[in-house]
């Protein structure tokens, strides 16, 4: 091969493969060589990849809302499987959407992008975009610019192509027309209505006929699988009751910790600050120190405190105020400062304190807070406290102890009762499916038919059912499945056949009186038994709620009479009544005398239905024609 | 295969060939060049345009709620300086849908008819027929309206295409041939329960006389 490229490489065949390697460089660029790498896309569209990580964390995301909405807890039937596969085939969508508006020349400029992004206002500080906040807000939500950005993009792109079909539909006069006619469409009928009740009282069902349902429907009758249990539960709720308390141990608790039933005590003091930083030279220290020790003489000589520090106080802010710092806790001031405020009677005035400011003179104003609270008033939560601690303790013990008697013992609860001073309870049958009671729980379900249980009879393993609540099985019974015997379940068959014949008798009834009418009969002539009952409609409309709704329906949909044939209909409504339906009129609505409001509905049902119409096979259609493949 | 005693001859020959050839190469290269250049340039400035076409069509579907007669005027434009995007297909198509609210049905027509002459994206050309045949019957004329179906493979919208017909041929008389249609439409839709709602109501209304 080099050898023919170097014989060749001149002319003609030279130039041509220079210039094809210059322009798959110049066109392509290099970095497609480097950005290959391993491939851990879970589906392409047209070869281009949906990553692992862009699923994991749309999965994430889809799960916090649904977490959101649930308030925290996701039901069951949120499998984990079952969200990434919804998740997957959203991503799919978009992909298949962003590269259909990609390849039909659909662009989002920068500046486009810029101005969206910045009017979101999450992103914005008094009305400004601000682009620290929109920095941190990404980086919260473990983003950054860049891939918010390219989102954003993607969702721009997608809607602009979806605009295009989805807002540029419209609904025509002749339209709403044509709807309203049909939507306030009213139409006179009647119905027969034949009562099944008494037909079920006459029919009469013979062993026989019970025995061979039995046989036919076998599959009906079976008992599934089921097992009953013997369980030791221990609750820690439970072992608090038990716990003695004495007033000793809850007094010296409360002595130990007084501190958590004290309200914290703040100060209000007074202050007037001669400026005089720590690194001021020598004399200006000096001259602020002989200043602030005139000022607290002209105190002790009783000037007022308040006017003084208006005229004296370097500290501005609290000067205006006569010096007044309102109230503070501990904590809240420089150490000096605190120490000396804390350590000061109402009304009392401070010698000089140096803090890292300058020289101050405190003057406490007032005192609150401190109190104790007294032992009475606390007694309760303190037991309260003590006895869940001590349940908690004592649960522990005991759980651990259960689990080693159970293990130990294997083949019965008995001792470990015995033992713990637990009751052995007995569970009701539940299936794989789960019963009442304990049997609720997932993992007793699963826990009762593990092979080491169901099968060698064993205890369980302990089972934590939730804090401090803990609980030990073995099976009590275990029913395979099985057939049910007959007469466990006569009574429902007969009641069952004997509906079935009442059924047919009815329907047969129906029947004939429909062929009466068509032949000419009056209904309400034929009405007149005790289990025949006519019923006349007059200029009904479709939406109307008087009527059964099976009668209503079937009656919209019989085809309009003719002067030759009356239309007619016979059905079981859901009562397990049957009905003979006579249709004698229809009339259209008018769509001129419609309101404003049902124009208005009938046009925004049918701009829906063609929106939707449209999104769908629009999809559709730009789908038929990509490659999509779905690793699994 | 030529055999080259030393790496002087292989030198010399080198330098021979470029003698001969050097300006040939050097041509090819800057033709080269230049052409790349020419394509990338055309490119950058077709991704220009594009994204001037976004930012024009975004004004006219901000202005189609506010300002109707702005949103017009922004179509217009769109159409006239970007022929031939899927951006004047859509500003048509949008134009439609403003003509038919504002009741002039003639120039919603014109509109669709030139969305669905230049729509290159295959779905937007197919919804372009489809609504126009729509305009067609809301302007009274069923037989135009058919002719717009006829011969199309409606492909992803032939549900939509059938629900049309169905229209078109119950205003013709034809209530057989509506039912059969809408037949088909009520299959095709299976997915879309706003539109079976619809369609059933119409099928209801045909229901055949069989004396049940």
């Amino acid at each position: 091969m080099l050898e023919f490229i170097r014989k060749r490489a001149q002319g003609f065949f030279a130039w041509l493969i220079v210039g094809g390697i210059i322009v798959t460089f110049a066109l392509f660029g290099v970095n497609e060589y480097f950005s290959g790498g391993g491939d851990s896309s879970v589906a392409k569209v047209n070869g281009q990849g949906i990553s692992q990580g862009r699923l994991d964390q749309a999965y994430f995301q889809q799960r916090q809302r649904l977490e959101e909405m649930f308030g925290g807890n996701l039901p069951e039937m949120f499998t984990e499987k079952m969200l990434k596969q919804q998740v997957l085939s959203q991503l799919i969508a978009q992909e298949v959407m962003v590269q259909a508006a990609m390849d039909n020349g659909i662009r989002v400029s920068d500046a486009q992008l810029a101005t969206i992004i910045r009017s979101v206002e999450a992103f914005q500080v008094d009305g400004k975009f601000s682009r620290e906040r929109y920095e941190q807000l990404l980086r919260n939500q473990g983003q950054t610019p860049a891939s918010f950005e390219a989102m954003v993009r993607r969702d721009i792109l997608t809607a602009q192509f979806e605009s295009g079909y989805r807002d540029t539909g419209f609904v025509t006069r002749a339209e709403e027309d044509q709807l309203l006619r049909l939507s306030t469409q009213q139409r006179d009928f009647g119905y027969l209505q034949v009562a099944l009740a008494p037909f079920e009282q006459t029919a009469s069902v013979t062993d026989e006929e019970v025995e061979q349902f039995y046989r036919d429907n076998a599959d009906r009758f079976v008992q599934p699988e089921r097992v009953r249990i013997d369980y030791l539960e221990l609750k820690a709720d439970e072992l608090g009751s038990a716990v003695e308390v004495d007033e000793e141990t809850l007094r010296s608790r409360y002595e130990a910790q007084k501190i958590n039933y004290t309200n914290p005590e703040e100060r209000k003091a007074s202050h007037i600050l001669i400026q005089a930083a720590e690194d001021a030279p020598g004399e200006q220290v000096e001259a602020a120190q002989q200043k602030a020790e005139a000022l607290l003489q002209r105190i002790r000589q009783g000037e007022d405190f308040a006017t003084l520090a208006k005229e004296e106080s370097d500290d501005t802010g609290s000067a205006q105020q006569g010096g007044d710092l309102g109230f503070f806790g501990r904590g809240a001031m420089v150490p000096e400062f605190e120490e000396a405020a804390f350590a000061l009677g109402k009304g009392e005035v401070s010698e000089l304190v140096r803090s890292p400011f300058g020289f101050h003179i405190i003057q406490l104003v007032d005192v609150r807070g401190g109190e104790v609270q007294p032992f009475s008033e606390v007694r309760e939560d303190i037991r309260k406290e003590f006895q869940a601690e001590q349940a908690a303790q004592r649960f522990y013990d005991m759980a651990e102890q259960l689990a080693n008697l159970t293990y130990e013992h294997p083949d019965s609860l008995q001792l470990a009762s015995e033992e713990l001073g637990l009751p052995v309870q007995t569970s009701d049958f539940f299936t794989r499916q789960g019963g009442t009671g304990v049997a609720r729980d997932s993992k007793v379900i699963a826990a009762a038919f593990t092979e080491d249980v169901l099968s060698r009879g064993n205890n369980s393993e302990l089972i934590e059912l939730g804090r401090n609540h803990s609980l030990v099985l073995r099976i009590n019974e275990h029913q395979p499945e099985q057939q049910r015997p007959l007469e466990e379940v006569r009574a429902g068959i007969v009641t069952t056949l004997k509906r079935n014949k009442a059924r047919a008798e009815a329907e047969k009834l129906a029947a004939s009186l429909q062929q009466k009418v068509i032949d000419g009969e009056s209904p309400e002539k034929l009405a007149e038994t005790d289990w025949v009952s006519w019923h006349e409609v007059k200029s009904h409309s479709r939406n109307e709620q008087e009527v059964d709704e099976t009668v209503l329906e079937r009656a919209f949909s019989l085809p309009t009479p003719t002067e030759e044939a009356i239309s007619s209909a016979n059905v079981a409504l859901r009562s397990g009544d049957q009905a003979v339906i006579l249709l004698y009129g229809v009339t259209d609505g008018d769509p001129d005398s419609a309101s404003e409001d049902e124009r208005r509905q009938v046009h925004e049902q049918l701009l829906r239905a063609e929106s939707d119409a449209v999104a769908q096979a629009v999809m559709d259609g730009i789908r038929s024609r990509m490659e999509i493949t779905i690793k699994n | 295969m030529e055999i080259y005693n030393s790496e002087q001859d292989q030198v010399e020959a080198l330098k021979a060939w470029w003698d001969k050839h050097g300006r040939t190469v050097i041509a090819a290269i800057v033709v080269v060049l230049l052409s790349v250049l020419g394509w990338k340039s055309w490119q950058g400035h077709q991704e220009q345009r594009a994204e001037s076409a976004a930012v024009a069509y975004q004004q006219m579907m901000d202005a189609i709620a506010v300002a109707p007669e702005q949103a017009m005027e922004a179509g217009r434009g769109i159409v006239g300086e970007y022929p031939g995007t899927t951006y004047a297909t859509m500003a048509s198509l949008t134009m439609g849908r403003l003509a038919v609210e504002q009741g002039e049905l003639e120039a919603a027509a014109a509109h669709l008819r030139a969305a669905a002459g230049q729509a290159r994206q295959q779905e937007l050309k197919l919804l372009a027929q489809l609504r126009l045949s729509r305009v067609l019957m809301a302007q009274g004329r069923p037989d135009e309206a058919l002719t717009q179906l006829q011969g199309v493979e409606a492909g992803s919208l032939q549900a939509a295409f059938d629900e049309q017909r169905g229209d078109i041929l119950l205003a013709q008389g034809d209530r057989a041939g509506a039912r059969d249609a809408y037949t088909n439409a009520m299959a095709g839709f299976a997915e879309i329960p706003a539109k079976q709602e619809l369609v059933q109501l119409k099928l209801n209304d045909l229901a055949e006389s069989k004396g049940e």
